[in-house]
């Protein structure tokens, strides 16, 4: 079977820098160490245009064909960003990592075209942050409303942080159900805060066994 | 007449007392088995239903599979055919009445032809 | 069905989730395993809550389950027992205020034990089990 060669994340860079240019705003690799022996695991970063969205997972999909985790949703005031999680070279040893698109929506024009061709399985997490974010997925083959119940109010957004969020009069409050409001309050006395043990002296920094 | 002697046909031995007291036999044993079961469930409630993983029970039509089904590979096969042929089943009895004559006077003229 | 002395030896368990974040889940999970083994107890996980004698209800009730989770626990054959894991079920847990939960479970089902803990160590689970003997042994006392 061939498969694709394996790039590093910086290849992988580059070559959406060769191709896209103009349309990528920003790019970004985390580096952390994985496990007791450190092992780099990298995450990469990639903001783009929201016209740029499938030409670039297309591209992904030549690389090799990736792992679609979620779309995740942040409301940033003006614009809605979505954030595409994928996983590519998934089955190499320590050789995945994570890609991520995000695209930027301003809130006057929510619009985003729908990945379903490409990657049919995103359907889900689509309508997810159609209904929770109100915007709108061109072309999503089936619309739906997934997580809310169907007599759920049809303006309110719940992950939005504007008027169109949740109101203070929707929230029930659970922990105030049937709670008992004869209860004393019970006499606990305050904690005092525990003051930092001095460094015993003599105490060596601990090394392995190895290091003897 | 001896009633419980068997009975000889021509296909085989009857023995009909035998039969009904297998039967009766039978039907004591499982009317103790059943006897034995859980009587004290409130009828009518969601106890007798299926346990959908909490859904409720869709209505028989609606999950109900016709016995024509059976032959559905066969309708899918002749998929061709049969789109030419169900249109002019109408369902006008004077239609069914032409084609009816039609094919006669085809027939007649065929055969004269060939006899 | 009458309470008898042999019910408490083979308690039937069907474990229901209703909107949880699948930590309590886990942790009964962890129970069933051997290194806490209630099986030598006659305690097994069955498939279907018309097979059951105890409803383990984990989560805060989101609005979708709620008819769902009364179906099934009008399913289960009496005697029954239902037994709430978990502080989401009880006063919220972590979605203590929320647009979407029916609220504890305590508003939607006749709740016998309670076990918190988010989530309840599998030894506190089993702690809330021996609750619920001894309740059953009342009720069959009490028969």
């Amino acid at each position: 079977m061939n498969e694709t060669p394996h790039l590093s994340p910086h290849e992988v860079i580059d070559l959406y820098k060769a191709e896209f240019g103009a349309g990528i705003h920003d790019t970004r690799i985390t580096e952390r160490g994985e496990g007791v022996q450190k092992t780099k695991g990298y995450n990469i970063w990639i903001r783009l245009n929201r016209e740029l969205l499938k030409p670039a997972i297309k591209k992904l999909m030549d690389i090799r064909f990736p792992h679609f985790a979620v779309i995740a949703g942040n409301d940033l005031g003006e614009e809605i960003e979505l954030l595409y999680i994928f996983s590519v070279f998934y089955g190499t040893k320590f050789g995945e990592y994570m890609v991520t698109f995000g695209i930027r929506l301003p809130k006057n024009d929510l619009n985003v075209p729908t990945i379903t061709d490409l990657i049919p399985g995103a359907l889900l997490s689509e309508r997810e942050k159609q209904e929770f974010f109100g915007i709108t997925v061109t072309d999503i083959p089936d619309g739906r409303r997934l997580f809310l119940p169907d007599d759920f109010p049809q303006g309110v957004y719940p992950w939005r942080k504007d008027e169109t969020g949740i109101k203070p009069e929707m929230v029930r409050e659970l922990w105030a159900i049937d709670r008992p409001k004869d209860r004393p309050v019970p006499p606990v006395p305050e904690k005092k805060p525990v003051k930092d043990e001095p460094a015993a002296e003599g105490k060596e920094e601990k090394t392995g066994g190895a290091a003897e | 007449m001896d009633l419980t002697a068997p009975v000889l046909t021509g296909y085989g031995l009857w023995a009909p007392v035998a039969w009904l007291a297998a039967f009766v036999a039978a039907t004591i044993v499982v009317y103790l088995i059943w006897k034995t079961g859980e009587s004290s469930y409130k009828k009518g409630t969601d106890l007798e239903r299926p346990y959908l993983s909490g859904n409720a029970e869709p209505e028989k039509g609606a999950v109900h599979i016709r016995a024509s089904n059976l032959y559905w590979g066969f309708l899918q096969a002749l998929k061709g055919y049969y789109d030419a042929i169900v249109p002019i089943h109408t369902g006008v009895l004077t239609d069914y009445m032409v084609w009816f004559v039609a094919v006669t006077a085809v027939l007649l003229v065929v055969i004269g032809v060939l006899s | 069905m009458k309470l008898t002395k042999s019910f408490n030896r083979s308690l039937w368990v069907f474990h229901l989730n209703t909107g949880s974040c699948n930590g309590c889940e886990i942790e009964i999970v962890a129970t069933i395993t051997p290194r806490y083994d209630p099986e030598r107890f006659g305690i097994k996980l069955v498939g279907s809550p018309k097979h059951a004698d105890v409803l383990l209800v984990t989560g805060p009730v989101t609005k979708k389950m709620a008819p769902k989770v009364r179906r099934v626990f009008e399913q289960v054959p009496a005697p029954k027992l239902v037994m709430c894991i978990g502080t989401c079920g009880q006063s919220g847990g972590v979605f203590y205020d929320s647009y979407n939960l029916d609220g504890p479970i305590d508003q939607v089902l006749p709740v016998d034990v309670y076990v918190p803990g988010c989530p309840p160590r599998p030894e506190a689970i089993i702690f809330g089990v021996v609750k619920a003997w001894e309740k059953l042994e009342r009720l069959e006392a009490a028969q």
